[in-house]
Protein backbone atom coordinates (compact mmCIF):
# COMPACT_ATOMS: atom_id res chain seq x y z
CA UNK A 1 0.00 0.00 0.00
CA UNK A 2 1.19 3.44 -1.22
CA UNK A 3 2.58 5.58 1.85
CA UNK A 4 0.90 9.10 2.35
CA UNK A 5 3.10 12.38 1.68
CA UNK A 6 2.82 15.14 4.03
CA UNK A 7 3.08 18.24 1.88
CA UNK A 8 2.83 22.17 2.73
CA UNK A 9 1.66 24.09 -0.38
CA UNK A 10 0.95 27.92 -0.33
CA UNK A 11 -1.91 28.53 -2.55
CA UNK A 12 -2.96 32.16 -3.30
CA UNK A 13 -0.65 33.18 0.08
CA UNK A 14 -3.11 30.82 1.96
CA UNK A 15 -0.71 27.90 3.83
CA UNK A 16 -2.16 24.46 2.70
CA UNK A 17 -0.85 21.73 5.18
CA UNK A 18 -1.92 17.97 3.99
CA UNK A 19 -1.18 14.40 4.06
CA UNK A 20 -1.76 13.00 0.37
CA UNK A 21 -1.45 10.21 -1.72
CA UNK A 22 1.43 10.48 -3.49
CA UNK A 23 -0.55 9.60 -7.01
CA UNK A 24 -3.03 13.08 -6.00
CA UNK A 25 -2.34 15.44 -8.89
CA UNK A 26 -1.47 18.98 -7.97
CA UNK A 27 -5.15 19.69 -9.81
CA UNK A 28 -6.53 17.15 -7.39
CA UNK A 29 -4.66 18.97 -4.32
CA UNK A 30 -6.49 22.31 -5.90
CA UNK A 31 -9.56 21.02 -5.99
CA UNK A 32 -10.57 18.37 -3.12
CA UNK A 33 -8.00 19.85 -0.51
CA UNK A 34 -8.24 23.20 -1.09
CA UNK A 35 -11.79 23.15 -2.89
CA UNK A 36 -10.66 25.67 -5.23
CA UNK A 37 -12.69 24.13 -8.01
CA UNK A 38 -11.88 26.87 -10.79
CA UNK A 39 -9.22 24.99 -11.76
CA UNK A 40 -10.43 22.30 -14.03
CA UNK A 41 -9.40 18.88 -15.09
CA UNK A 42 -10.33 17.99 -18.78
CA UNK A 43 -7.74 15.77 -20.70
CA UNK A 44 -5.18 14.40 -18.09
CA UNK A 45 -2.44 15.05 -20.90
CA UNK A 46 -1.32 18.47 -20.69
CA UNK A 47 -3.25 19.29 -23.89
CA UNK A 48 -6.45 21.04 -22.82
CA UNK A 49 -4.43 23.41 -20.57
CA UNK A 50 -7.91 24.46 -18.81
CA UNK A 51 -5.44 23.35 -15.24
CA UNK A 52 -3.29 26.09 -15.87
CA UNK A 53 -1.72 27.62 -12.53
CA UNK A 54 1.25 29.19 -11.60
CA UNK A 55 4.26 27.64 -9.74
CA UNK A 56 6.07 30.03 -8.29
CA UNK A 57 5.52 32.24 -10.82
CA UNK A 58 5.64 29.98 -13.65
CA UNK A 59 2.54 28.61 -16.13
CA UNK A 60 2.26 24.95 -15.59
CA UNK A 61 -0.05 22.14 -16.79
CA UNK A 62 -1.55 20.94 -12.71
CA UNK A 63 -2.90 17.71 -14.49
CA UNK A 64 1.02 17.07 -15.38
CA UNK A 65 2.80 17.58 -11.85
CA UNK A 66 1.91 15.97 -8.39
CA UNK A 67 1.09 17.88 -5.67
CA UNK A 68 3.71 15.84 -3.89
CA UNK A 69 6.16 17.74 -6.49
CA UNK A 70 4.57 21.02 -5.72
CA UNK A 71 5.70 20.87 -1.71
CA UNK A 72 7.17 24.06 -0.48
CA UNK A 73 5.77 25.78 -3.95
CA UNK A 74 3.44 28.99 -3.95
CA UNK A 75 0.85 28.49 -6.26
CA UNK A 76 -1.49 30.84 -7.86
CA UNK A 77 -5.18 29.58 -9.36
CA UNK A 78 -7.95 31.60 -10.68
CA UNK A 79 -9.53 32.37 -7.63
CA UNK A 80 -6.20 34.11 -6.34
CA UNK A 81 -6.72 37.20 -9.13
CA UNK A 82 -9.42 38.81 -8.36
CA UNK A 83 -8.77 41.65 -5.40
CA UNK A 84 -10.39 41.08 -1.79
CA UNK A 85 -13.97 42.42 -2.02
CA UNK A 86 -13.99 40.65 -5.26
CA UNK A 87 -13.24 43.24 -7.85
CA UNK A 88 -12.55 41.25 -11.27
CA UNK A 89 -8.77 41.14 -12.22
CA UNK A 90 -7.48 43.58 -15.36
CA UNK A 91 -7.33 40.41 -17.69
CA UNK A 92 -11.03 38.88 -16.24
CA UNK A 93 -12.81 42.26 -16.97
CA UNK A 94 -11.45 42.49 -20.77
CA UNK A 95 -12.34 38.94 -20.98
CA UNK A 96 -16.05 39.39 -20.23
CA UNK A 97 -15.93 43.26 -21.88
CA UNK A 98 -14.93 41.29 -24.95
CA UNK A 99 -16.76 38.90 -25.28
CA UNK A 100 -14.30 35.74 -25.05
CA UNK A 101 -15.83 33.60 -22.40
CA UNK A 102 -18.26 31.21 -24.14
CA UNK A 103 -19.11 28.24 -22.15
CA UNK A 104 -16.48 28.78 -19.47
CA UNK A 105 -14.45 26.03 -19.38
CA UNK A 106 -11.45 26.73 -20.92
CA UNK A 107 -11.57 30.17 -19.15
CA UNK A 108 -9.53 30.01 -15.80
CA UNK A 109 -6.61 27.84 -18.16
CA UNK A 110 -6.58 30.86 -20.54
CA UNK A 111 -6.83 33.61 -18.01
CA UNK A 112 -3.37 31.76 -15.82
CA UNK A 113 -1.77 31.40 -19.39
CA UNK A 114 -2.60 35.23 -19.98
CA UNK A 115 -1.53 36.42 -16.91
CA UNK A 116 1.78 34.38 -16.50
CA UNK A 117 2.37 36.42 -20.44
CA UNK A 118 1.94 39.45 -19.04
CA UNK A 119 3.92 39.36 -16.25
CA UNK A 120 6.71 38.41 -18.09
CA UNK A 121 5.74 40.52 -21.74
CA UNK A 122 3.55 43.48 -20.76
CA UNK A 123 3.08 44.44 -24.04
CA UNK A 124 3.00 41.42 -26.16
CA UNK A 125 2.44 41.13 -29.91
CA UNK A 126 -0.43 39.29 -31.63
CA UNK A 127 2.05 36.65 -32.80
CA UNK A 128 3.19 36.40 -28.99
CA UNK A 129 -0.20 36.38 -27.54
CA UNK A 130 -1.25 33.84 -29.96
CA UNK A 131 2.13 31.13 -29.50
CA UNK A 132 1.43 31.90 -25.44
CA UNK A 133 -2.88 31.16 -25.69
CA UNK A 134 -1.59 27.39 -28.25
CA UNK A 135 -1.08 25.87 -24.65
CA UNK A 136 -5.10 26.12 -24.07
CA UNK A 137 -7.51 24.82 -26.11
CA UNK A 138 -11.23 26.81 -26.29
CA UNK A 139 -14.02 24.02 -27.91
CA UNK A 140 -16.60 27.15 -28.44
CA UNK A 141 -13.53 28.60 -31.11
CA UNK A 142 -13.66 31.64 -29.50
CA UNK A 143 -9.60 32.61 -30.54
CA UNK A 144 -10.47 36.07 -31.85
CA UNK A 145 -12.28 37.38 -28.76
CA UNK A 146 -9.39 35.75 -26.54
CA UNK A 147 -6.54 37.47 -28.59
CA UNK A 148 -8.83 40.41 -28.15
CA UNK A 149 -9.03 40.41 -24.60
CA UNK A 150 -5.23 39.72 -24.10
CA UNK A 151 -4.70 42.39 -25.97
CA UNK A 152 -6.99 45.39 -24.31
CA UNK A 153 -5.52 43.81 -20.69
CA UNK A 154 -2.03 44.70 -21.77
CA UNK A 155 -3.18 48.30 -22.17
CA UNK A 156 -5.04 48.40 -18.93
CA UNK A 157 -2.70 46.89 -17.00
CA UNK A 158 0.26 49.15 -18.76
CA UNK A 159 -1.54 52.31 -17.43
CA UNK B 1 -8.95 7.50 -14.63
CA UNK B 2 -7.33 8.08 -11.34
CA UNK B 3 -3.56 7.28 -11.46
CA UNK B 4 -2.30 3.94 -10.11
CA UNK B 5 -1.00 3.96 -6.60
CA UNK B 6 3.29 4.05 -6.12
CA UNK B 7 5.72 4.70 -3.18
CA UNK B 8 6.82 7.94 -3.66
CA UNK B 9 10.64 8.47 -2.51
CA UNK B 10 12.34 12.13 -3.19
CA UNK B 11 16.40 11.05 -3.14
CA UNK B 12 18.68 14.69 -2.67
CA UNK B 13 21.74 13.12 -4.20
CA UNK B 14 22.65 11.43 -7.25
CA UNK B 15 24.58 8.26 -4.86
CA UNK B 16 21.04 8.27 -2.93
CA UNK B 17 19.10 8.16 -6.20
CA UNK B 18 21.36 5.20 -7.77
CA UNK B 19 20.96 3.08 -4.65
CA UNK B 20 17.49 3.31 -4.97
CA UNK B 21 17.19 2.20 -8.27
CA UNK B 22 19.46 -0.56 -7.32
CA UNK B 23 16.91 -1.55 -4.49
CA UNK B 24 13.62 -1.15 -6.97
CA UNK B 25 15.68 -1.93 -10.18
CA UNK B 26 12.53 -2.13 -12.60
CA UNK B 27 9.70 -1.78 -10.15
CA UNK B 28 10.93 2.01 -10.16
CA UNK B 29 10.18 4.77 -12.33
CA UNK B 30 12.10 7.88 -12.80
CA UNK B 31 10.37 10.76 -12.21
CA UNK B 32 12.29 14.16 -13.92
CA UNK B 33 9.60 17.01 -14.93
CA UNK B 34 7.29 14.57 -15.46
CA UNK B 35 5.56 16.03 -18.56
CA UNK B 36 5.63 12.52 -20.25
CA UNK B 37 5.28 10.11 -17.47
CA UNK B 38 2.66 11.95 -15.41
CA UNK B 39 0.04 11.10 -18.43
CA UNK B 40 1.07 7.97 -18.94
CA UNK B 41 0.57 7.14 -15.72
CA UNK B 42 -2.88 8.70 -15.94
CA UNK B 43 -3.72 6.78 -18.90
CA UNK B 44 -2.65 3.64 -16.95
CA UNK B 45 0.32 3.23 -19.48
CA UNK B 46 2.65 2.98 -16.95
CA UNK B 47 2.26 1.06 -13.76
CA UNK B 48 5.39 1.62 -11.37
CA UNK B 49 5.34 0.41 -7.72
CA UNK B 50 8.07 3.09 -6.62
CA UNK B 51 8.10 6.81 -8.38
CA UNK B 52 11.72 8.06 -7.67
CA UNK B 53 11.45 11.64 -7.96
CA UNK B 54 15.00 13.01 -8.83
CA UNK B 55 13.94 17.05 -9.09
CA UNK B 56 15.75 17.48 -6.06
CA UNK B 57 19.23 16.60 -7.49
CA UNK B 58 20.18 21.03 -7.93
CA UNK B 59 23.22 19.03 -9.01
CA UNK B 60 22.18 17.88 -12.12
CA UNK B 61 20.21 20.78 -13.49
CA UNK B 62 23.01 23.05 -14.94
CA UNK B 63 24.01 24.04 -18.30
CA UNK B 64 27.84 24.35 -18.92
CA UNK B 65 30.43 25.52 -21.87
CA UNK B 66 32.64 22.50 -21.67
CA UNK B 67 35.79 23.61 -23.90
CA UNK B 68 34.12 25.10 -27.04
CA UNK B 69 31.36 22.35 -26.30
CA UNK B 70 28.75 21.88 -23.81
CA UNK B 71 27.67 20.16 -20.72
CA UNK B 72 24.22 19.85 -19.85
CA UNK B 73 22.64 18.21 -17.04
CA UNK B 74 19.76 16.31 -16.81
CA UNK B 75 17.17 18.46 -15.53
CA UNK B 76 17.95 21.27 -17.43
CA UNK B 77 14.50 22.28 -18.54
CA UNK B 78 13.22 22.87 -22.30
CA UNK B 79 12.69 26.09 -21.95
CA UNK B 80 16.09 26.84 -19.93
CA UNK B 81 17.71 25.24 -23.51
CA UNK B 82 15.77 27.47 -25.31
CA UNK B 83 16.70 30.56 -23.90
CA UNK B 84 20.13 29.72 -22.71
CA UNK B 85 22.42 32.47 -24.16
CA UNK B 86 25.41 29.95 -23.94
CA UNK B 87 23.30 27.37 -26.21
CA UNK B 88 22.39 29.78 -28.61
CA UNK B 89 25.49 30.70 -29.12
CA UNK B 90 27.45 27.58 -28.72
CA UNK B 91 24.96 25.09 -30.11
CA UNK B 92 21.79 26.96 -31.67
CA UNK B 93 20.56 23.79 -33.45
CA UNK B 94 19.80 22.87 -29.55
CA UNK B 95 18.12 25.93 -28.76
CA UNK B 96 15.90 25.36 -32.04
CA UNK B 97 15.02 21.88 -30.89
CA UNK B 98 14.19 22.68 -27.64
CA UNK B 99 11.84 25.74 -28.88
CA UNK B 100 9.73 23.20 -30.97
CA UNK B 101 8.82 20.81 -28.06
CA UNK B 102 5.01 20.91 -26.88
CA UNK B 103 4.05 24.57 -25.70
CA UNK B 104 5.78 26.59 -23.21
CA UNK B 105 3.77 25.08 -20.49
CA UNK B 106 5.85 21.43 -21.12
CA UNK B 107 8.76 23.61 -21.69
CA UNK B 108 8.50 24.89 -18.57
CA UNK B 109 8.61 21.65 -16.34
CA UNK B 110 10.34 18.79 -19.18
CA UNK B 111 13.78 17.99 -19.11
CA UNK B 112 16.50 16.81 -21.53
CA UNK B 113 17.72 13.86 -19.38
CA UNK B 114 13.62 12.91 -19.43
CA UNK B 115 13.27 13.45 -22.68
CA UNK B 116 16.24 10.90 -24.00
CA UNK B 117 16.06 8.10 -21.27
CA UNK B 118 11.77 8.03 -22.30
CA UNK B 119 13.40 8.24 -26.02
CA UNK B 120 9.86 8.77 -28.41
CA UNK B 121 10.47 8.18 -31.76
CA UNK B 122 8.98 11.55 -32.91
CA UNK B 123 11.05 13.28 -30.06
CA UNK B 124 13.16 16.59 -31.15
CA UNK B 125 16.45 15.91 -28.81
CA UNK B 126 17.43 12.20 -29.78
CA UNK B 127 17.17 13.89 -33.84
CA UNK B 128 19.63 16.99 -32.19
CA UNK B 129 21.91 14.94 -30.28
CA UNK B 130 22.46 12.75 -33.61
CA UNK B 131 22.88 15.33 -35.83
CA UNK B 132 25.83 16.80 -33.35
CA UNK B 133 27.37 13.55 -32.56
CA UNK B 134 26.91 14.37 -28.77
CA UNK B 135 27.57 12.14 -25.83
CA UNK B 136 25.12 10.70 -23.19
CA UNK B 137 26.88 10.22 -19.58
CA UNK B 138 25.11 7.77 -17.28
CA UNK B 139 25.67 6.53 -13.62
CA UNK B 140 25.36 3.26 -12.23
CA UNK B 141 27.01 0.87 -9.73
CA UNK B 142 29.54 0.28 -11.91
CA UNK B 143 30.31 3.76 -12.13
CA UNK B 144 29.70 6.50 -14.82
CA UNK B 145 29.60 5.57 -18.73
CA UNK B 146 29.71 7.94 -21.61
CA UNK B 147 27.66 6.40 -24.92
CA UNK B 148 27.67 8.14 -28.07
CA UNK B 149 24.21 9.29 -29.51
CA UNK B 150 24.11 6.86 -31.88
CA UNK B 151 24.32 3.71 -29.77
CA UNK B 152 22.00 5.20 -27.37
CA UNK B 153 18.83 5.37 -29.16
CA UNK B 154 18.30 1.70 -29.90
CA UNK B 155 14.29 1.81 -30.78
CA UNK B 156 10.85 2.86 -29.71
CA UNK B 157 11.39 3.61 -26.30
CA UNK B 158 14.46 2.04 -25.66
CA UNK B 159 17.62 3.43 -24.72
CA UNK B 160 21.21 1.55 -23.81
CA UNK B 161 20.44 2.80 -20.49
CA UNK B 162 20.10 -0.24 -18.26
CA UNK B 163 17.10 -0.33 -15.43
CA UNK B 164 20.06 0.42 -12.57
CA UNK B 165 21.79 3.14 -14.57
CA UNK B 166 20.31 7.29 -14.82
CA UNK B 167 21.05 9.58 -17.33
CA UNK B 168 23.02 12.21 -15.39
CA UNK B 169 24.21 14.37 -18.17
CA UNK B 170 24.71 15.37 -22.13
CA UNK B 171 27.56 16.76 -23.64
CA UNK B 172 27.80 18.26 -26.88
CA UNK B 173 31.09 18.85 -29.14
CA UNK B 174 32.69 22.48 -30.21
CA UNK B 175 30.91 22.82 -33.45
CA UNK B 176 33.08 24.70 -35.79
CA UNK B 177 31.34 27.78 -36.92
CA UNK B 178 32.34 27.14 -40.75
CA UNK B 179 29.40 24.55 -39.85
CA UNK B 180 25.83 25.32 -40.79
CA UNK B 181 22.93 23.81 -39.10
CA UNK B 182 19.46 23.92 -39.73
CA UNK B 183 16.54 21.92 -37.48
CA UNK B 184 12.96 21.67 -38.49
CA UNK B 185 9.46 19.19 -38.61
CA UNK B 186 6.28 18.99 -40.06
CA UNK B 187 3.68 19.17 -37.23
CA UNK B 188 -0.08 19.07 -38.03
CA UNK B 189 -0.99 21.83 -35.25
CA UNK B 190 1.93 23.27 -33.45
CA UNK B 191 3.15 21.74 -30.22
CA UNK B 192 2.19 18.36 -31.80
CA UNK B 193 4.64 15.03 -32.19
CA UNK B 194 6.67 15.76 -35.13
CA UNK B 195 5.94 13.69 -38.70
CA UNK B 196 9.19 14.41 -39.30
CA UNK B 197 11.48 16.06 -37.38
CA UNK B 198 14.93 16.88 -39.53
CA UNK B 199 18.31 17.73 -38.07
CA UNK B 200 21.22 18.85 -40.15
CA UNK B 201 25.13 19.93 -40.15
CA UNK B 202 26.48 21.18 -43.76
CA UNK B 203 30.31 22.09 -43.86
CA UNK B 204 31.35 24.00 -46.72
CA UNK B 205 34.72 24.10 -48.39
CA UNK B 206 34.00 27.01 -50.72
CA UNK B 207 31.24 25.46 -52.89
CA UNK B 208 31.60 22.31 -52.50
CA UNK B 209 30.33 19.91 -49.60
CA UNK B 210 33.25 18.65 -46.97
CA UNK B 211 30.55 17.61 -43.93
CA UNK B 212 27.25 15.80 -43.75
CA UNK B 213 25.10 14.84 -40.86
CA UNK B 214 21.65 14.47 -41.89
CA UNK B 215 19.37 12.76 -38.23
CA UNK B 216 15.30 12.25 -39.16
CA UNK B 217 13.03 11.61 -36.55
CA UNK B 218 9.09 11.05 -36.75
CA UNK B 219 9.28 8.92 -39.37
CA UNK B 220 9.91 5.46 -38.15
CA UNK B 221 10.70 3.31 -35.14
CA UNK B 222 13.78 5.38 -33.57
CA UNK B 223 15.53 9.08 -34.94
CA UNK B 224 18.05 7.44 -37.01
CA UNK B 225 21.31 9.05 -39.29
CA UNK B 226 21.28 8.95 -42.96
CA UNK B 227 24.71 7.84 -43.15
CA UNK B 228 24.34 6.77 -47.23
CA UNK B 229 22.95 9.95 -47.93
CA UNK B 230 25.61 11.59 -45.94
CA UNK B 231 28.40 9.92 -47.62
CA UNK B 232 26.62 10.53 -51.32
CA UNK B 233 26.87 14.18 -50.39
CA UNK B 234 30.32 14.68 -49.23
CA UNK B 235 31.95 16.57 -52.21
CA UNK B 236 29.20 17.60 -54.49
CA UNK B 237 28.89 20.66 -55.14
CA UNK B 238 26.66 23.41 -53.06
CA UNK B 239 23.38 23.70 -55.17
CA UNK B 240 19.56 23.50 -55.16
CA UNK B 241 20.27 20.56 -57.40
CA UNK B 242 22.44 18.77 -54.89
CA UNK B 243 20.18 19.46 -51.96
CA UNK B 244 17.06 18.68 -53.83
CA UNK B 245 19.07 14.85 -54.82
CA UNK B 246 20.01 14.58 -51.66
CA UNK B 247 16.40 14.62 -49.72
CA UNK B 248 15.12 12.11 -52.58
CA UNK B 249 17.81 10.03 -51.18
CA UNK B 250 17.15 10.27 -47.88
CA UNK B 251 13.37 9.49 -48.51
CA UNK B 252 14.58 6.33 -49.59
CA UNK B 253 16.96 5.83 -46.84
CA UNK B 254 14.27 6.12 -43.67
CA UNK B 255 12.59 3.13 -42.65
CA UNK B 256 9.31 4.95 -42.70
CA UNK B 257 5.98 3.72 -41.00
CA UNK B 258 2.35 4.36 -41.34
CA UNK B 259 0.40 5.05 -38.36
CA UNK B 260 -3.01 7.32 -37.82
CA UNK B 261 -1.03 10.10 -37.90
CA UNK B 262 0.40 9.55 -41.58
CA UNK B 263 1.07 7.33 -44.48
CA UNK B 264 4.65 5.86 -44.83
CA UNK B 265 4.39 7.39 -48.43
CA UNK B 266 3.75 10.80 -46.95
CA UNK B 267 6.16 10.40 -44.51
CA UNK B 268 8.83 9.86 -47.52
CA UNK B 269 7.45 12.33 -49.69
CA UNK B 270 7.72 15.28 -46.86
CA UNK B 271 11.10 13.82 -45.60
CA UNK B 272 12.66 14.51 -49.33
CA UNK B 273 11.18 18.68 -49.05
CA UNK B 274 12.36 18.62 -45.58
CA UNK B 275 16.04 17.38 -46.04
CA UNK B 276 16.17 19.73 -48.94
CA UNK B 277 15.00 22.71 -47.52
CA UNK B 278 17.32 21.63 -44.45
CA UNK B 279 20.37 21.48 -46.58
CA UNK B 280 19.60 24.83 -47.95
CA UNK B 281 18.96 26.64 -44.94
CA UNK B 282 22.25 25.10 -43.49
CA UNK B 283 24.35 25.91 -46.14
CA UNK B 284 23.39 29.40 -46.34
CA UNK B 285 24.16 29.50 -42.47
CA UNK B 286 28.27 28.53 -43.78
CA UNK B 287 30.06 31.93 -43.09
Amino acid sequence: MARDVRVSITVNDLPYERTVRPNMLLAEFLRQECGLTGTHLGCHQGICGSCTVLVDGEPVKACLQLAVQAAGSSVTTIEGLAAAGGALHPIQAAFVAHGAVQCGFCIPGMIMTAKALLDGNPRPTVDQIRAELANNLCRCTGYVKLVRAVEAAALVLAK
Amino acid sequence: MPVPEFDYLRPHSLSDALALLQEYGERAKILAGGQTLIPALSMGLSRPDVLIDIGGISALRHIDADGDGLVIGALARHRELEQSATVKERCPLLAAAAALIGHSHVRNRGTIGGSIAHADPAAEYPVALLALEATVELAGPTGPQAVPADQFFLGPFTTAARPDQLVTAVRIPALDPTVGWDFRELVMRSGDFALVCVGVLVGLDGQRVTRAAIAVGGVGPTATRLRKTEAALVGQGASSETWRVAGEAAAREIAATGDVSATADYRRATTAVYVEEALHAAASRVR
